[in-house]
């Protein structure tokens, strides 16, 4: 069986490709369609799970507040005993059943893809326009690239990793607050200037 | 506005977390009668200084944190996990 086709989450929103003051591109916000996967230890098998990331997927479980990259596969640390993993989008299911077989009984596999949204937003204001919304400190000091972060972004529930020096972030958002997030997020940067990538045009990771 | 020391995730603003109440009643035994967990559930003390309590980092890290709180001061001074202890309470 097929994965259902994957709908853009910027539907619901009627927006113009571009907008705020300088109608410029000081930030750009794209939809990124990714796999996303949940991966949970059962009870004492952190470190099964830890071993068993690596051998499938080369990938070394990020600490908390951290992230990893491996290839196109990267891994967010979400809670205790818990991570996301990030893949291309255009893999169907094939990842997740893969997952799902190499970690039966050491941890609970969750295919988000369809219950999770990416915006990725960046340019020179990023962290200008993020800083409207959060309460973290996102200077590179104290939030560096691959660093990663659940927290509330325009008072919802967001995961965040800052993905390179741009700045660009990646937000990733339970799919129907997706169109609100992307308002707030326009609203903050109308300051500066916006543009909009919808889904399927968004840079590689 | 609290900022709340998350053992997981480091000092995160007041709301992320929901309070959960205090931490520091404890659920009495099975038999130990209609008096015991009529106090269990229903009374608090209402104390005026350091007190112990629950507060959920509901959009973080999700885990249950106990924190140590000055309800005079508002001043935070501990926070650990759900299965530690915070060392008796001195006011």
């Amino acid at each position: 069986m097929s994965a259902p086709e994957r709908r853009s989450r910027f539907g619901g929103a009627s927006l113009p490709a571009r907008g705020g003051a300088a109608q410029g591109d000081a930030v750009t916000i794209a939809e990124c369609p990714a796999t996303l996967i949940q991966v949970t230890a059962r009870k004492g098998r952190q470190d099964a799970l830890a071993a068993a990331t690596l051998k499938e997927l080369a990938l070394a479980l990020p600490a908390p507040g951290a992230s990893a990259l491996a290839g196109d596969c990267s891994a967010l640390w979400l809670q205790p005993g818990g991570w996301l993993i990030q893949a291309p989008a255009n893999d169907g299911n094939a990842l997740v059943r893969r997952l799902a077989a190499a970690l039966d009984g050491i941890a609970a596999v969750v295919d988000q893809s369809h219950g999770r949204c990416v915006l990725r937003l960046s340019g020179q204001q990023a962290r200008a326009v993020l800083a409207k919304l959060c309460r973290l400190d996102l200077h590179p000091r104290s939030f560096a690239v691959g660093a990663s972060a659940t927290t509330l972004v325009g008072h919802v529930a967001c995961t965040m990793r800052l993905v390179d020096e741009t700045p660009a972030f990646d937000l990733i958002v339970g799919a129907s607050y997706a169109t609100w997030l992307l308002e707030e997020l326009v609203e903050a940067a109308d300051a500066f200037g916006w543009q909009l990538t919808r889904a399927g045009a968004a840079q590689p990771a | 506005m609290h900022l709340i020391p998350c053992p997981c995730c480091g000092p995160r603003a007041e709301d992320e977390f929901h309070y959960r109440g205090d931490a520091t009643v404890k659920r009495p035994a099975p038999d130990a009668g209609e008096q015991a967990f009529y106090d269990f559930v229903y009374t608090r003390a209402n104390p005026r200084g350091w007190h112990v309590e629950w507060w959920h980092h509901y959009a973080g890290c999700r885990q249950w944190v106990k924190v140590e709180r000055n309800t005079m001061t508002h001043e935070i001074r501990t926070a650990v996990g759900p299965a530690e202890d915070i060392p008796e309470v001195q006011v």
